[in-house]
Formats: structure tokens, sequence, C-alpha cells
């Protein structure tokens, strides 16, 4: 089955041009601000005329639409033939007082909801303000897996006759990617950072600049021969991981295999330990999640230096997962 | 006794992918020895004078009466017609072309989501009934086996691209219009829809004139939804690129012809197609592709375009401006189009269909 998601090896020149192109994209729109303000712009310029619910709308547009909508006009429209006209103000005027009495209580109460979800948002801003870290020199702490532990992690997925596809989420430089197209797998990888996949493109691996979660949800049921978790996924929040661990079951083929390659909480120094959002998720709770979600999950040793345990599970829960490094 | 086929589909329509794959499908049929009926809920006057359509071959819906030998269903949308199979329990080969969410009409045209929502529905009745499915793409068919469907084969489209071939229609500078050489020229042809995101292509204009002040964007297309065309309209004015933007509607044979010769990049933002023609017919003019990828646009597609993850403005100007300016990357997708194309020529996608029939017609 030809799709995006299954390129053929000869199509590596045109996947290098593509990162290329994503990854100039985000460099212009780190180096000019002026570009990445009037990129905002023009898309909000767009869901200004588009009609509620055609896109994405930025909240402070949904706001003040809402605050627009939310207010009832007493004075009823009357405009109509002659005859019809007379007998619509008739009725208006008899009900008037009524009407502007249903519609003023309305209009405060929807009033009371648009300023009470106004200081919400407000409240929210001031929140992500305060989570957020511009420099993102400052975050990185996201070191490459050792070439040991991704030869490990490749020889799981290849130790299958025919393992199919396999997707590498926050795949970095591609080491876990190499690996696995080394031992003969079919692979690609995703990573959110456009700077840091291209060395391994530049090597002509199949490396996408793309949302982890998002580009889970758009595969197809049982796609995946294997997926594999690396990279930063570890410091996502506990209900975004859940969701991942939910969508790699829908998207891994009923013998399907998961391998989590991540570092160790333990092993962050200080600095990161304070900077890095979350506080990472211990090989053990990985298991739990997995098992939660009914996988059989084990975990296995692993080189290092900073992962020291690699997690592997499989979909069918009674089959006991085994591999050349148990 | 020739087996007699009767070729179900919604409506017949010039410069209608689904209408010309059908129209295709009966020469096809016709060669293999069938005798064959078109049944069509509504004829569009002109297409009864069209080239390859003679108005005597068609029924109308309300005057079938369903006696024959092998029935094949032509599913877009939901249909008068696929009620009637329900209805009538009647076995079909169900020809799949893929239903545009209803969720990307909600916002501009409600009443449009009824259609839709009954074709979905549709899918999963007709499932018992169909011996076999065919899929124009591999993406179309995951819906046919996510209904129910067993027996599903992928055969593309089927598209005659020498309806629109350069030396039938050479653009010889009657196309005034297109015969402007001294712009960049930004193609994209596909229905006036909201779910084909021409808004995107504006947004990607504007801020490509920022490198290529003298790039225009062509948008070529049936107008379907008036509203929508309104807004893309005020959107080019706030953008002020109101006249870097042509709306050419729909054009004939010869003028797309002219603007497929024309074109330096053909762009594709849509957020749904089932399997997209005008990329193939890009394509075969040698028109290097940027496309967003979304549904079955990468499967047409393949290694013969730049098909971007992310569709923000900057991204695809970025695209574009490199496919614009790096001559090998252009002469690569050249080759490249040409050759996928090829593969999509009814010459070759005629014969898989035939394979797909063959157990079917005699």
């Amino acid at each position: 089955m030809a799709s995006s998601n299954d390129i053929p090896a000869s199509d590596h020149d045109i996947i290098r041009v593509r990162a290329e192109i994503e990854a100039e994209a985000e460099a212009l729109r780190r180096e000019d601000p002026d570009l990445a303000g009037f990129e905002r712009e023009i898309e909000r310029t767009w869901a200004d005329i588009a009609p509620i619910g055609a896109t994405g709308d930025p909240r402070e547009l949904l706001l003040d639409r809402a605050e627009r909508l939310s207010v009832i006009d007493a004075n009823v429209p009357v405009g109509s033939r002659r005859g019809i006209k007379q007998i619509k103000l008739l009725i208006r005027k008899a009900i008037y007082w009524y009407i502007r009495y249903v519609t003023d209580a309305f209009n405060v109460f929807t009033g009371v909801l648009v300023r009470l979800l106004r200081n919400i948002d407000e409240r929210l801003v001031v929140v992500e303000d305060a989570l957020r870290l511009d420099d993102a020199d400052l975050l990185d702490f996201s070191a490459e897996v050792s070439p040991e532990t991704a030869d490990q992690v490749a020889r799981i997925i290849c130790e299958k006759p025919s393992p199919g596809l396999c997707l590498v989420l926050s795949c970095g430089e591609g080491t876990i990617v190499d690996a696995i197209q080394r031992q003969g797998g079919k692979v690609y990888g995703i990573e959110h950072d456009p700077q840091r996949i291209m060395p391994g493109v530049q090597k002509g691996l199949d490396l996408r600049v793309c949302d982890a979660a998002r580009h889970l949800r758009k595969l197809a049921d049982n796609q995946l021969a294997a997926l594999v978790f690396a990279g930063v996924v570890e410091s996502l929040p506990l209900s975004s991981l859940w969701s991942m661990v939910v969508e790699a079951k829908r998207v891994l083929k009923p013998d399907g295999r998961v391998v989590v390659a991540v570092a160790d909480p333990g092993s962050r120094g200080v600095v990161e330990a304070d900077i890095r959002s979350g506080r990472g998720i211990a090989q053990p709770t990985w298991q739990h999640l997995l098992k939660r979600a009914d996988f059989s999950a084990q975990l296995f040793a692993a080189p290092g230096p900073r992962i020291s345990q690699i997690v592997v599970a499989e979909l069918a829960t009674e089959t006991h997962v085994t591999h050349a490094d148990s | 006794m020739p087996t007699l086929v009767d070729l179900l589909v919604c409506e017949l329509r010039e410069h209608d992918a689904t209408s010309t794959h059908t129209l295709l499908l009966r020469d096809l049929l016709v060669k293999m020895g069938a005798e064959v009926r078109l049944v069509v809920e509504r004829k569009i006057d002109h297409v009864s004078d069209h080239a390859y359509c003679h108005a005597q071959d068609i029924v109308l819906t309300d005057r079938w009466r369903s006696n024959a030998d092998l029935t094949i269903l032509q599913h877009s949308t939901g249909s008068e017609l696929a009620e009637r199979v329900i209805g009538n329990r009647l076995p079909i080969v169900l020809n799949y072309h893929n239903i545009t969410p209803p969720e990307l009409f909600e916002a501009w045209q409600p009443e449009l989501v009824t259609g839709l929502v009954s074709g979905q529905r549709q899918l999963h009745y007709l499932a018992p009934l169909t011996l076999l499915g065919i899929a124009d793409t591999h993406f179309n068919s995951r819906d046919m086996i996510e209904a129910g469907m067993t027996n599903v084969v992928v055969v593309p489209v089927l598209r005659n691209l020498k309806l629109i071939d350069p030396q039938l229609f050479p653009a010889s500078g009657a196309q005034t219009e297109a015969a402007d050489s001294a712009t960049e020229t930004l193609l994209f042809v596909g229905r006036l829809v909201p779910n084909k995101c021409f808004h995107d292509l504006i947004l990607a204009l504007s801020v490509l004139i920022r490198y290529r002040p003298k790039a225009r964007l062509v948008l070529i297309g049936r107008e379907v939804l008036v509203d929508y065309k309104s807004r893309l309209e005020a959107l080019a004015e706030r953008l002020g690129v109101r006249d870097r933007v042509l709306f050419a509607g729909e054009v004939s044979d010869q003028k797309l012809a002219a603007w497929y010769e024309r074109a330096d990049v053909f762009v594709c933002l849509s957020e749904h197609e089932g399997f997209c023609v005008p990329l193939v017919e890009a394509m075969a003019y040698g028109v290097p592709v940027v496309a967003y990828d979304a549904a079955a646009v990468a499967e047409t597609v393949q290694d013969a375009g730049v098909v971007l993850n992310d569709k923000r403005p900057t991204t695809v100007a970025t695209a574009v401006e490199r496919v614009l300016s790096d001559q090998s990357l252009r002469d690569l997708l050249c080759d490249r189009g040409i050759r996928r194309a090829n593969q999509l020529d009814v010459n070759v996608t005629s014969q898989r269909m035939r394979r797909a029939l063959a157990g079917f017609v005699d």
C-alpha cells in the first residue's frame, strides 16, 4: 500500500527536500518576528472572514463572537408586505414589555458568562506565559540516544521475520531510525524540531517534522508493525502520554510491538530537573501505563548512558515478549 | 448474448472527474463486449452534446428497471440510486470515489451535509450487497473495508489525459490570460468548495509575494458555494493581493490546457481528496507539484511532488519559492510527474479495471 507513511526508499531525495523546506520555513519564522506576526495576522484575517466554526478560531476571536452573538435584540424585525407589517408592528407593541423583560434577563446572564470566560482566558494566558520559555537553547536537553541503545532497539524491532513499517516518535537526529534501517527494517521518524532532524535527513533517513500526537491520530488502524517512543515524549503531561498509548494500541497491528527508550528521570542533572517541564516518567511507570492499555510489557536492561532500561510491549496479552537481549 | 450492464451514477456533468470516469468505464465495458445502460439521477443538459456521450444512452432513475446482469454503482455522495439498490437488495459492483467528510461543509452550507451523511450511511448498507468493491486509492479502500466489504481492489480513476493534450490544444498565444510570461503562475484546479482550501492558497500567496512580487495565483473550477467565493475575494482584498488572484471559473479543455502549459507550479492544499485528478493532469504537463499531505494526495503524487506535512503560509511559500528557484528540483519533479501521470493514464488504468471486472463481464 502506497501512502505518505509508506514511501519507497527511492523517494529519499524528495523527503530530504521536504525536510529542508520545513526547516527553512521554521528558521524564517524564528529569525524574522515580522514574518511570524504577519503569518498569524493573515490567518486571523481568514478566521474573521470565514463563517463561525469554519476555521480553528483563535480563542480571542471566539470570545468576541460569543459576546456579539449572545445578545438578543428585543426589537424584532417587522419588515414585510404592507398589511402584514402593520400586524407585526401591532404584535410587537402589544408584547414589547414582555419580550424586553425576557431579553434583558437573558442578556444580563450571557454578559456574565462572557465576562467569566474572559476572566478565565486572562488567567490562562498568565499561566501559559509563566510556563513558557522562549529561549529554546535553555531547554535543549534532548541528548541523542546512544548508538548502543539504538542498536538494541533495532534488534528488538527487526527480530521478527518480516517486521513491517515502524515509526519512531521524537526521533531527534534519527539514531534509532538509522539503526533500524541498517538492520533491514522499514522505518520513519517524527520530530517536532526541524533543525534537529537535518543531520539525519542529510544522511537520507526518512525523518519528518510533525507533532507526535497529531501524527498518530492521522494514522489508520493497524497500520504499524512497531512503534518506538523515544526522545522527549517522557516530558509530556500524563494525559497526553496516555492518549498516545491508546492511539498506539489503535495503530499497531495485532502482533505489533511498542518499545519505549527514554531517559531515566533520575539521570537529569540539577539544571535540567529544574528547568525542563515535567519530571519524566520512569520505565516501570511506562510498563504500568502500557499494561493498563492491555499490552504485555516487560523491562530489559539497556547499555545507557542515560537510558538504563527499555520497555518492550506487545498487544497480545498472552504473548510473552522475548528477544535476544533478555 | 452480451452481458447487460447498468452503470449507475448520480449525475453526469462536464469537467467532472466521476462523470468522465463513468463514461470511460462505459466505453471499456462496451469494448469488453457488454451492452451498457447509463442510469443517472440528474443529467446536465450540455453533457449529452459531449463528444463521447449520447443522449440515447442515458436512462433517468424514475424510468429505470433493474433487470441487468450486472449493476455498477458510482458512489461519492448520498443518492436515490443507492437507496434503490439497497431497497431492491441488488447485488452490485461498487465503484467508490470517497465522500467528503460532512464536517468540512457544516459551517458553510449545512444543507449539503445531509447528502454526505446519507452517502456514508448508504456505504454501510451497500456493503453486504457488494460483490466487488473498486476504490480509486488505498485511502478510499479503507472506508470500504471499514464498512464491511471484504472483496476490494484499487483501480485509479479513469482519466484520458489526451483530452487536454497540449498538442491538441496548443496555447499558441490564443489564450491571452495565460500568456503573460512576466509573472510566476501558481495554479490550482478544483471545485470552489472549502475542503479544497482555496483560502490557504491565498494566504500562501500573500507571503510569497514578499519574495516574488509578481507572482499570481490562478484558480480554476466551478463555483459551488457562492458565499465561499465572495469570502475568498474579501480575503484577497483584505490581504492586498486581489489583483494577484484570478478566479478563472469553469473553463474549456482548451483553456485548461493553456493554463497547465503556462503554470510554473501546481499547488494543492486540500484538506480532503479521495484521488485528485488535477494533480495528475498537472503532472502530465510536467508542472511541478507542491501539495499538502491530506487524505489520498500523497498516494496520488507519490515521489513526483513536494508533499508537505505542514501548510502554514510560510511553509507553503518557502516550498513554492524553492521549486521556482531550484532548476534541478524542477527538472526532477517534471520528469517524475510525467512518469507518474503515465502510470495513471487511461491506457494503463483501464487494463487494471478490465482485470478487476473480468469475472463479471464475459
